[in-house]
């Protein structure tokens, strides 16, 4: 890090911290903090809640998988648009018109007080949990980075974001979110045209995608019927369905953001704005991860990335295996790289290159094996598995990136953590407050008593995230970790605004009893199963709806719904 | 409160708002009611598949999508 990165990278702070603290000034009382009085526009709510999704997780991990296993993550993505289409035309019109502060809230009016609160404690578990892991994936860059303990990275992270969203609330959050997502944007630009940059001399485009291509990893689609593989075109457009419904409909850290629109048309647009930007972004982000791989044919790419993993293993008895196994990565490559550079020239000229193609695939395939062995190795001596795929782009762009760019794109990675941790914590302080402490403790008291509350409860889940932090780095592939720890609660979840949307005759109790066997449903489905994580919250959304359907229909009566 | 309590299903108080603003008839920027919108929507969602479907035949001309 030359004095101009951070340079950079102090203007990223303290102009971030400045701009929210601007943003807020006119906010007043407890729904401008959580609602910004329900004003802002639709565009900045849907750079906002691109914001939320994209973390720092999807800019490390997700480069990091396509590096290993290429394109297929897109088809986790492809059922977004069809999820936004629903949302926009069910979920919102019922939270917007409702004037609720949280989507809990609107499970009390349509049911009751338990159902509002089991939901709210859902919430508060699986998201508390996932701020903790959002936060702690930017301590990995700086960590192999600056050579900082990631604990203390943590701590400076936590304590900058919680400051400006405990003053400025979802106003501060909002419109820091614009700011970090189109830095985002312009990181993405700026790691593919440095990766396009820092190819050799005659490598073209073509020849990149023609490299790629023979390892597979564009191959951005799998028709396969395999409910185990959660990498494919079926299990995306279903499992992927449930979801986004489930995350954009029903986590209050996704509904929080479009409540506070001016009007329903604009929480609508942010939303739709959302469905179309959403899958571009994320094939250019997985693209990153693809040209590292063909950027690696001609550069020696570490076995291991974590300069972390690799110590514990050279501490360890099997530093010898280690060794040789780099040993032959290094021959390997070697030969990888001779053969690459035979086969650009055949094809430049023209020439038939089946033969060459044949020779780098099983180049290719030796080279995996090697890494996937030394995971191995990590994961034995560590007891717990590798997480190297996150340390893929963090170790190439200090390698590789040139001065002042780099400062930008750690200022880039912060900007997504940030961004995402900011709305989580903030969405955390509005379920606790609104649905916990103000439903439950105090009723009557000031707006100005609520709002100190409300900065209070930003504080401790800040504090709670830290803590859940320092413990992230045994859950392996962070952006799966997510997404895993959503899926047990998030099915069932869907399941419940479901229930309240769809079946007119569904009661409290339905509900409860519902949410309770959906959960049970996804964990017995978990241990019991090979299917894969996604389809989880296909199970949980159908057993709370036809259990919560039976239940009502049992208790019809008894709590005087309507039949 | 309690907002759904005399349409709880879909056909309840989403869709019986009478306001222009949610109904489907209201104009959208270019778009002459909000089903156009949720069409594009999906057009380009089903777009979005057929396209990386052919990228994926061309770019890896192994697999057989």
């Amino acid at each position: 890090m030359t004095h101009l990165d951070w340079g950079l990278f102090a203007l990223y702070f303290v102009g971030v911290v400045s701009f929210a603290l601007y943003q807020s000034r006119r906010n007043v009382g407890v729904e401008g903090y959580f609602l910004a009085n329900r004003r802002m526009p639709w565009w900045a709510i849907g750079l906002s809640v691109m914001a939320t999704q994209a973390s720092a997780i999807t800019f490390i991990g997700t480069t990091g998988q396509a590096f290993d296993n290429g394109m297929s993550f897109i088809q986790f993505y492809l059922a977004l648009p069809f999820a936004m289409v629903i949302l926009c035309a069910v979920f919102v019109p019922f939270f917007y018109r409702a004037r609720v502060f949280t989507a809990y809230e609107y499970l009390e009016g349509r049911f009751d007080a338990k159902t509002r609160a089991l939901a709210g404690f859902l919430f508060l578990v699986s998201r508390g949990m996932g701020a903790g892991i959002i936060l702690y994936a930017p301590a990995i860059v700086l960590s192999v980075i600056l050579g900082w303990d990631e604990r203390v990275t943590i701590l400076v992270m936590a304590l900058v974001t919680v400051a400006y969203t405990m003053v400025g609330g979802i106003t501060a959050v909002i419109w820091t979110d614009v700011v970090q997502m189109l830095m985002v944007f312009g990181g993405i630009a700026v790691a593919l045209l440095a990766l396009f940059a820092n190819l050799p001399d005659g490598v073209g485009v073509g020849d990149v995608l023609y490299i790629g291509g023979i390892q597979e990893m564009w191959r951005s689609v799998d028709f396969s019927l395999d409910p185990t593989n959660t990498y494919t075109v079926w299990t995306g457009l279903l499992g992927g369905l449930f979801l986004f419904l489930a995350y954009f409909g029903t986590d209050q850290s996704q509904v929080q953001r479009y409540l506070a629109a001016t009007s329903l048309k604009d929480s609508r647009l942010s939303l739709v704005f959302n469905g179309f930007l959403k899958v571009p972004m994320q094939i250019l982000i997985l693209s990153i991860g693809v040209l590292l791989f063909v950027f690696y044919h001609f550069e020696q790419p570490p076995l291991v990335f974590s300069p972390a993993e690799v110590s514990v293993v050279e501490a360890s008895p099997r530093a010898g295996e280690l060794r040789a196994l780099q040993e032959e990565h290094v021959r390997v490559h070697a030969q990888r790289l001779e053969a690459t550079q035979e086969l650009l020239e055949e094809r430049h000229r023209g020439a038939d290159v089946e033969e060459w193609r044949a020779v780098i695939q099983g180049y290719d395939e030796r080279l995996r094996e090697l890494r996937s062995s030394a995971k191995g190795i990590v994961a034995e001596v560590r007891g717990r598995a590798s997480n190297d795929v996150n340390y893929v782009f963090p170790t190439y762009i200090v390698q590789y990136i040139p001065m002042g760019l780099l400062g930008l794109l750690i200022a880039v990675i912060f900007a997504a953590a940030m961004s995402s941790l900011d709305s989580e914590i903030t969405a955390l302080s509005s379920a606790t407050v609104m649905d916990f402490y103000r439903r439950w403790f105090r009723r009557e008291a000031s707006d100005a008593h609520y709002l100190m509350v409300a900065r209070l409860a930003t504080m401790f889940w800040g504090v709670f995230a830290f803590g859940v932090a320092l413990y992230a780095g045994q859950l392996g592939s962070l952006i799966e970790a997510v997404n895993q720890i959503g899926s047990f609660f998030y099915g069932s979840l869907l399941g419940v605004f479901l229930l309240a949307f769809f079946v007119k005759p569904a009661n409290g109790t339905g509900a409860t009893v519902g949410l309770l066997a959906g959960m049970g449903s996804v964990f017995l489905v978990s241990v019991g199963t090979g299917i894969s994580w996604l389809y989880y919250n296909v199970v949980g959304a159908v057993v709370v709806v036809v259990v919560g359907t039976l239940v009502s229909r049992l208790t019809r009566g008894g709590e005087g719904e309507p039949a | 409160m309690r907002p759904d309590r005399d349409g709880g299903s879909l056909g309840g108080e989403g869709a019986s708002d009478d306001s222009v603003e949610g109904s489907g008839r209201e104009r959208v920027g270019p778009f002459p009611s909000w089903g156009w919108v949720y069409g594009t929507l999906i057009v380009y969602g089903v777009l979005m598949l057929g396209v990386l479907t052919v990228l994926t035949w061309v770019l890896d001309p192994g697999t057989t999508p």
